[in-house]
């Protein structure tokens, strides 16, 4: 029976990672607009995107 | 007129029609050369999918003139308002567009960067109507990105007043709360179940009521903190709210449970604690989703400029309002505002003062003349010598009265908070009988019993059904148009005894009038008339203009405009005569404008301009009226129109040449006999709209020039105030009902607490059937009255 201390733990960390997951994704700002990129993600060519600015953005971001 | 033909067509940009000074490139048409440079930019760009996705084309693009003041962006104070954040040549800008409508402005406006090599990324908040971009400082300035912005049609707000940084961070914390209570919610329910179906092992039930007294504790102090922060303020302030029997609750479910568990004499009810808080959670969360995008807190500054223009040893510099100083000399451009009150030094003022007093009609002023702040040029270029500063003028003296200082939490649930006081008397009183019964009884089981009372008599259910109940309101009128400030503004509808209302803009539109020729006009006559109106640049002249669309004009010989009386000219060796009785000698002025038309000295009838009431307003007025609410009219228009509406509409009590003090002060008055709304729309109504106990802002666009209110209201939705006022009076019932509801819960639970026999199974049932059969109650009738009484 002690199998089930272990499960329940094992069950635990799992549930620990999504909530982690969930405050991460509300703290990076995903729930703040739920309706734009469900209609970003149809739009048929998306435009080339200059690679480099757009790493060089998201470095700054993070150092903010 | 050129002779290039005028067809019937519509403009391939903006949907505009086709008129004068019409351009045709490519087998399409435009209306104006604005429109085919967009057209250009975004076939250079390979971006014409732009017409093919979207049914609302670009807006037209103005006159170079225009952008200039955009110049106020070369302050650095406020470039940095619209800046993220900076490093090297990157810039972050952010933006406010409430042209935002359509995926297809998604689309042109992520493509930016196609259009502009400057713009490295963009990306839109479509709720929001935000704009994120990121530029190459070295190749596009703020300034260009502006009139890059405004040239396709998407003109960023500069005057932002307000920012809604505390409204996110706010959201984000409940978010995280939410995500926290529901992980521990969901955790310490699977830990429960061993022991609702009958956990034999001790082991096993130690380990589960550990790991639950764990996660309970984050619980109670983070995810529920507010709660036990607001009872002890409740406390310390000696008032009773809805908070303090909650979180004696929680604090005593807390206590029991880690006793129960500590001293292993139980399995405690941490599955009800966490259920309550996440439940309490959620209801919060339903409440606080109103229209954060929509600005309910503006004034006067919002509608001004930021900069203006001024004479500097004869060079044109702009410059912030702020630094205006009396006796400066202002260009006031056609269609700027005046931002301060001030002297007419040259040129000619027709001034449309429309949104600060409510008069519909332009007022001519010539020079040397007092020109008041608020007022709209509708000409040529003006220069004013400034008499004051734009803080101090005449207009903006209106936000120093007392209304404006009023403050905003003095009201909030008061409905909650007086069943609360009851409520919690009720409660402590059930408690003390509790505790000296079982005193004589069997004093062993106080402790058991009085917690009991305390667990069972947390008002879960009770705070519930007015989030929910309210919440599902607000968000069900919003779909109609109808958008509130928060949810007590329907705890003060329902009590609405007076309605008032203002005329231009709110029981007439705004912009429309119809024209109409009291006689038989041949197109030889029109021809006449629409030569001469066009050399004209007077309003009405050029509403007849727009009024005879497609009607050719001829040269006009000795023409002359003589202010305020009207027009004359010679064509085709034909005199015509255009203006009012005193210049025409003709007796036929009504209770309206009018415009009457003298050719070769015959006078052949007049054109009558008639305000347009607003769809459904005569039958809305009825309808009030067969409510018994009381209704008054007040406007800054004069009384010209006073017979119009007392045939129209069944208003008896009508005020005119009000001003916006005057409506402010009339408000006052009739706020001693009962619970006054105003319903109004421009800058005149902001002190009555604040004065009122519910103040309705009508807008055309909501997003827009909207004072500061309570409601704001979709024009077209004005016919709905009926449904709204019955609709909230219904809502009470629908709390009211809940309250009862969630009471009879709370008895069956205390019969069970007083007698010491509640056991957690029935804890754990009894909260979750109670608060969910409660939000079941108040999201399904209020959903129900929604579709019965406004939504047709």
């Amino acid at each position: 029976m002690s199998i089930i201390f272990l499960l329940a733990l094992i069950s635990l960390a799992i549930a620990i990672f999504f909530l982690g997951a969930f405050l991460w994704a509300v703290k990076t700002g995903q729930y703040e607009d739920d309706y734009t990129p469900s209609v970003r993600m149809l739009f048929d060519d998306s435009p080339k995107r200059n690679q480099n600015s757009d790493n060089k953005i998201d470095n700054l971001k993070s150092k903010k | 007129m050129k002779d290039q033909p005028i067809k019937n067509v519509n403009c391939d940009h903006c949907g505009d029609k086709c008129g004068t000074g019409s351009v045709f490139e490519d087998s399409l048409n435009f209306c104006c050369s604005g429109c085919k440079t967009v057209y250009e930019i975004l076939a250079d760009n390979d971006l014409c999918d732009y017409y093919a996705d979207g049914s609302t084309p670009g807006t037209s693009m103005r006159s170079k003139t225009y952008y200039d003041k955009f110049t106020v962006l070369d302050d650095p104070e406020i470039r940095s308002k619209f800046i993220l954040f900076e490093e090297g040549n990157l810039v972050s800008v952010k933006l406010k567009l409430p042209q935002i409508h359509c995926s297809s402005c998604i689309w042109l406006l992520e493509n930016l960067q196609r259009l502009n090599e400057g713009v490295s990324s963009s990306e839109v908040n479509f709720q929001k109507k935000q704009l994120l971009v990121n530029i190459n400082k070295s190749k596009i300035d703020i300034k260009e990105l502006f009139i890059l912005l405004t040239q396709i049609g998407y003109e960023p707000l500069i005057n932002i007043q307000e920012t809604d940084h505390s409204n996110t961070s706010l959201n984000i914390t409940l978010l995280l709360k939410i995500g926290v209570a529901a992980f521990c919610f969901g955790n310490i329910m699977l830990y429960s179940f061993p022991e609702y179906l009958g956990l034999d092992s001790k082991e096993f039930a130690r380990f589960f009521a550990y790991l639950s007294l764990l996660f309970s504790i984050p619980l109670l102090f983070y995810s529920g903190f507010e709660y036990l922060q607001n009872a002890y303020r409740g406390i310390k302030m000696r008032y009773v709210n809805m908070d303090i029997p909650i979180a004696l609750g929680m604090i005593t479910l807390f206590a029991r449970s880690s006793y129960e568990i500590i001293s292993e004499t139980g399995g405690g009810y941490l599955d009800s604690l966490s259920g309550l808080i996440f439940f309490l959670l959620i209801g919060k969360w339903f409440q606080s989703r109103t229209y954060k995008t929509l600005s309910f807190e503006r004034n006067y500054k919002s509608y001004f400029p930021l900069s203006t223009t001024r004479l500097e040893n004869g060079k044109r510099v702009t410059v912030k309002l702020d630094d205006l100083k009396i006796g400066d000399e202002i260009i006031i451009r056609n269609h700027e505002l005046i931002p301060a009150d001030g002297l007419i030094k040259s040129g000619e003022a027709f001034l449309d003062y429309s949104f600060v007093t409510g008069e519909s009609e332009l007022i001519h002023k010539t020079e040397k003349a007092v020109v008041y702040a608020g007022g709209k040029q509708e000409g040529s270029e003006l220069a004013i010598l400034l008499t004051h500063k734009p803080d101090n003028s005449y207009l903006t003296q209106l936000w120093n009265q007392e209304a404006f200082a009023k403050k905003e939490d003095q009201q909030i649930n008061k409905l909650a908070d007086q069943v609360s006081k009851y409520f919690t008397y009720f409660i402590l009183t059930i408690t003390a009988l509790t505790a000296i019964v079982w005193f004589f009884l069997n004093p062993a089981l106080i402790w058991t019993s009085v917690t009991a009372v305390l667990i069972v008599a947390c008002p879960c259910a009770l705070a519930l059904s007015i989030p929910f109940t309210l919440g599902n309101a607000i968000r069900f009128l919003g779909r109609k148009g109808i958008y509130l400030k928060n949810t007590e503004v329907i705890e003060e509808l329902a009590k609405i005894d007076t309605i008032v209302f203002d005329k231009t803009g709110t029981l007439t539109t705004t912009k429309s009038t119809s024209i109409s020729f009291n006689n038989e006009l041949i197109t030889e006559q029109k021809e006449l008339i629409k030569s001469l109106t066009t050399n004209s640049n007077h309003p009405l002249s050029r509403s007849i203009t727009q009024f005879l669309d497609k009607i050719k004009t001829h040269e006009v010989k000795s023409f002359k405009e003589i202010t305020s009386k009207g027009i004359q000219g010679v064509v085709n060796n034909i005199e015509v005569k255009i203006g009012n009785e005193a210049f025409l000698g003709v007796a036929f002025n009504k209770n309206i404008t009018t415009v009457g038309v003298l050719i070769d000295q015959q006078y052949i009838g007049c054109f009558e301009f008639i305000p347009l009431l607003r769809k459904g307003v005569p039958d809305l007025i009825s309808k009030l009226d067969a409510l018994q609410i009381k209704m008054s009219l007040v406007s800054g228009d004069n009384d010209s129109m006073d017979a119009f509406l007392a045939e129209k509409l069944k208003l008896t009590d009508r005020k005119f040449n009000c001003s916006p003090l005057d409506k402010l002060n009339y408000i006052k008055e009739l706020q001693e006999a009962g619970i006054v709304a105003m319903i109004g729309d421009g800058l005149n109504d902001a002190g009555a709209l604040k004065q009122s106990n519910i103040g309705i802002a009508i807008s055309d666009d909501v997003n827009y020039f909207v004072p500061a209110c309570d409601i704001i209201l979709d024009s077209d939705a004005i016919s709905d105030v009926h449904g709204l006022l019955l609709y909230s009076k219904k809502c009470m019932h629908i709390i009211y009902a809940s309250f009862t509801l969630s009471f009879i819960y709370n008895i069956v639970g205390l019969s069970f607490a007083v007698t010491g026999t509640l056991s957690p199974v029935i804890a754990a049932i009894l909260m979750p059937i109670s608060s969910i059969s409660v939000v079941a109650f108040a999201s399904l009738t209020s959903k129900y009255y929604y579709h019965k009484l406004i939504k047709h």
